[in-house]
Order: structure tokens, then C-alpha cells, then sequence
């Protein structure tokens, strides 16, 4: 991380946003996560997404003035039967920003998160291959719009919240979930 | 991009408050119309304060926008009704409804009395129920559409006054999130913005006081007022298809005050 923000600050001699997308997801109980996954899955989605922060937060203070946004998870808000590392990273997600957002403020840098529904990405590649699977059609019904979101919603989002049409937005969510947190 | 909005027709209620040179500025209601015209939607401008509210179509249509101007008081369903039938009848379809129209309620439980409580109930939390639910029937027509209704961070979180208030902005949320569900089998959208402290003629009186604006100011992370414009924003965003899938929830527009 430090390295990439050394090049572009060398290349470009700015950042003015930061999208922390990188992300995996492991599936699993708490009863059968065992600690290889937890520090997998919490290294990336985690500790990835304040190691992008403090290094792009220093190149940002700079010029006081920054959009992060880092991407978080349904998962962060609400539990489910299926996943605990990614819910404990997604949630962590979710209050470093916060916390983020309060510390990164005297620099005019903001700092949300995005908290995308179940959408139809590589992540979960099974939702567009396998659409008639007993597990993706009871996920499609749960969702009040039915279907599962274009990553290209997500992508809107990122842009509403990184352009200065949002200059007074931190420190909060956007959830773009088709309904399914309001249920 | 300035075509985000073609070819939709949008009401925003209690959106005719102010003049672009108004000393307050445009209130959340007006720039959102604003910005909706620029953005090439049919906006229908509406509030109980027919002169002001006219005199600023006139504003909008003088920049050469497709502003058009409508008396509504939200806490009348008659009015409602009359309403969404002459937008049915002129324009064939109504694709976006903000609910902006409100009013502040500042005594604390102790001294708030049963008229100021049917006040800020009335029109705060009633006047969105009936939005929702008359711009929700010719919607549903279309199979298509999107409620943006204007709460508070003071829907969010509580203070030592504003009692009324408090409980009418927490209700449009809620209430926001029943109607996105009942309302998404027709595709209709419901969201709610909440915007912080902003310097509108909402806010005004506050001004009188240098040291309460001093006080306030001093707990907002991003350190100042926010402009109304930024509120218009967030709407602009939520009543277009860039949102098609967001539904039943809350953009909050508070320069990080929530979230200490």
C-alpha cells in the first residue's frame, strides 16, 4: 500500500480518491471457522481496507481534501446463517469509517461506505449460473425488488459519494440492497 | 451529465418557500427543483404559499426550465387527491415525489401541547403518508417509480428539544421503509434523506443567537453549515435510475455529525 501511494503521488502528485473494493468471501459457521480463515478473510477485507485509509488519508491531508469509499456488505449491518469472518470484517468495515470519517474530517477528507445487497458479481458467480438453484431462488424472493442488483448500481453509488455532489457526506452508509435490510 | 431526469415528472412539495435571492437561499424543496429542471426533468413546484411559490416557477421558467406551479397543503388528502389527478390528467404520469414540505416543532415533551404536537405530525409525518400513498396509486400504474422523503438527522437521534419533531421525522423513516416494502412488487422506490444542519430559512432563527450557532457548529466533524444544494444532490441521486435498485433506506447528509 505505502508503495503504490509513494508512485502516485510521485506520478500524479495527487489522490483524491480511494475506492477499498478488494474483497473476499468466506463462507462458514461460527462453529467451523477456524482461525486460518478469520485472519484470511479479516486481513483483506479489514486491515486492507485501514491500511488504504492511513496511507491515502497522509497523501490527502496534503491537499485537504479526499473521498474514501470503502465498500462493505449487508453482512455488515445484519447477521446471517452462512458467513462470521465476513460478517466480523464487513462490520469492522463499516465502524472504522465512521471512526475515519470523525478523524480524517479537520482535512476535509471524507469517508463512507457502501453497502451493497446481494448482487449478481464474480463474487457470487452462482446467482447467474445456477438462477433455478433451490439457495439462489430463496435468496431472490427474500429481496423486495427480486432480482440481484447490477454491479453497475454499486458503481453509481461509488460515483455519487466520490464526486462533490457529496462534499457534506461522511461518516455514513449508502445501502443499495433493492429493499432487503428494511424488511 | 445533465440529462439525469429526462423525460420524468417530479413533484417536490413545499418547494415554493424562496426566491433564488432570497437572504436565506433556496430551501431544501427549491434547489431540489432546481436541480431537477437542470437535469431536464418536468417539475411540478408546490406549497401553501401560492405567491412565493409562483413567483419562483416564474424564476425557474425564466431560466428557460420546465417548472410548473400547484397550491398543496400535504396534510389534506383532498388536496392530494386533486392534486395527483391533475397531474395524471396533464402530464399522463408522475415518476418521482419529494416529500420536502415540513415544519420545525422546538419545545421539549414537557412543553409541547397537543397543537404543536398535530402540527408537526400533521404535516411532517401525515403529509408523507399521503404522498406516499396517492403519488404511490398513480405510480403503481406505471409500474415505476420514486419517493424520496426529506427527514432529519433529527429523525436519527434525539436532542433536549424538538419532542414533536423528533417523533414525526422518526416516523417518516419507519414509515419510509413499510412503503418500500408494500410498494416494491409495483417498483416504486421509498428512501428518505436526512440532511444535517443546513443554513436554510428552516434554520433562520437560529441565526439570532450567535452562541447557539457557535455551539452548533463546534459538534458538526466537517465544521460548518451545509448548503441545501447538497441536499438537491442526494435527491437528484435517489429519483434517478442510477438508484434503481436502492429502496428502504436512509441517505444521511450531515458532514459526519450521526456518526460520532
Amino acid at each position: 500500500m505505502e508503495k503504490t501511494i509513494d508512485w502516485i503521488e510521485k506520478d500524479f502528485g495527487k489522490l483524491d480518491i480511494l475506492v477499498n473494493n478488494a474483497g473476499i468471501a468466506i463462507r462458514g459457521h461460527v462453529l467451523d471457522t477456524n482461525e486460518s480463515d478469520w485472519d484470511k478473510v479479516n486481513d483483506i477485507n479489514s486491515k486492507g481496507y485501514f491500511l488504504g485509509t492511513k496511507f491515502a488519508g497522509k497523501l490527502m491531508q496534503k491537499n485537504n481534501f479526499g473521498s474514501i469509499i470503502n465498500i462493505a456488505s449487508i453482512y455488515a449491518i445484519v447477521g446471517g446463517t452462512l458467513s462470521f469472518g465476513y460478517a466480523a470484517s464487513k462490520g469492522a468495515v463499516r465502524l472504522m469509517s465512521k471512526a475515519a470519517a470523525i478523524q480524517l474530517a479537520p482535512y476535509k477528507i471524507r469517508v463512507n461506505t457502501i453497502c451493497p445487497g446481494f448482487a449478481a458479481t464474480p463474487i457470487n458467480k452462482h446467482y447467474r449460473l445456477t438462477p433455478n438453484a433451490p439457495e439462489v431462488v430463496s435468496i431472490r424472493e427474500s429481496i423486495p425488488l427480486k432480482g440481484f442488483i447490477p454491479a453497475d448500481q454499486i458503481a453509481w453509488g461509488v460515483v455519487y459519494l466520490a464526486s462533490d455532489e457529496s462534499e457534506w457526506v461522511t461518516g455514513t452508509d449508502l445501502l443499495i440492497d433493492a429493499g432487503w435490510i428494511a424488511q | 451529465m445533465t440529462n439525469r431526469l429526462e423525460g420524468k415528472v417530479a413533484l417536490i412539495t413545499g418547494s415554493g418557500g424562496a426566491l433564488f435571492d432570497s437572504e436565506s437561499g433556496l430551501g431544501f424543496g427549491g434547489s431540489s427543483a432546481f436541480r431537477f429542471c437542470q437535469e431536464e426533468a418536468t417539475v411540478i413546484v408546490s406549497d401553501i404559499n401560492d405567491d412565493i411559490g409562483r413567483q419562483f416557477t416564474e424564476e425557474l421558467k425564466e431560466k428557460g426550465l420546465n417548472a410548473h406551479y400547484q397550491h398543496l397543503d400535504v396534510s389534506k388528502e383532498s388536496e392530494w387527491k386533486k392534486i395527483i389527478n391533475w397531474i395524471e390528467k396533464d402530464f399522463g404520469r408522475l415518476d418521482i415525489l419529494v416529500n420536502n414540505a415540513g415544519v420545525t416543532s422546538s419545545p421539549d415533551i414537557f412543553n409541547t401541547n397537543e397543537s404543536d404536537w398535530n402540527k408537526a405530525n400533521n404535516i411532517n409525518s401525515k403529509g408523507c403518508f399521503l404522498g406516499t400513498k396517492h403519488a404511490g396509486i398513480l405510480m403503481k400504474k406505471n409500474n415505476s417509480g420514486s419517493i424520496i422523503n426529506i427527514s432529519s438527522a433529527y429523525g436519527i437521534v434525539a436532542s433536549k428539544a424538538s419532542f414533536a419533531y423528533h417523533a414525526s421525522k422518526g416516523s417518516v423513516i419507519a414509515m419510509s421503509k413499510a412503503a418500500a416494502i408494500q410498494l416494491a412488487p409495483h417498483k416504486v422506490r421509498v428512501n428518505t434523506v436526512c440532511p444535517g444542519w443546513s443554513d436554510t430559512h428552516f434554520t433562520m432563527p437560529l441565526f439570532d443567537n450567535p452562541e447557539r450557532v457557535k455551539t452548533i457548529i463546534n459538534t458538526v466533524p466537517l465544521g460548518d453549515w451545509i448548503p441545501s444544494d447538497q441536499i438537491a444532490w442526494g435527491v437528484v441521486y435517489l429519483a434517478s435510475d442510477e438508484s434503481e435498485w436502492v429502496t428502504g433506506t436512509e441517505l444521511v447528509i450531515d458532514a459526519g455529525w450521526t456518526a460520532q
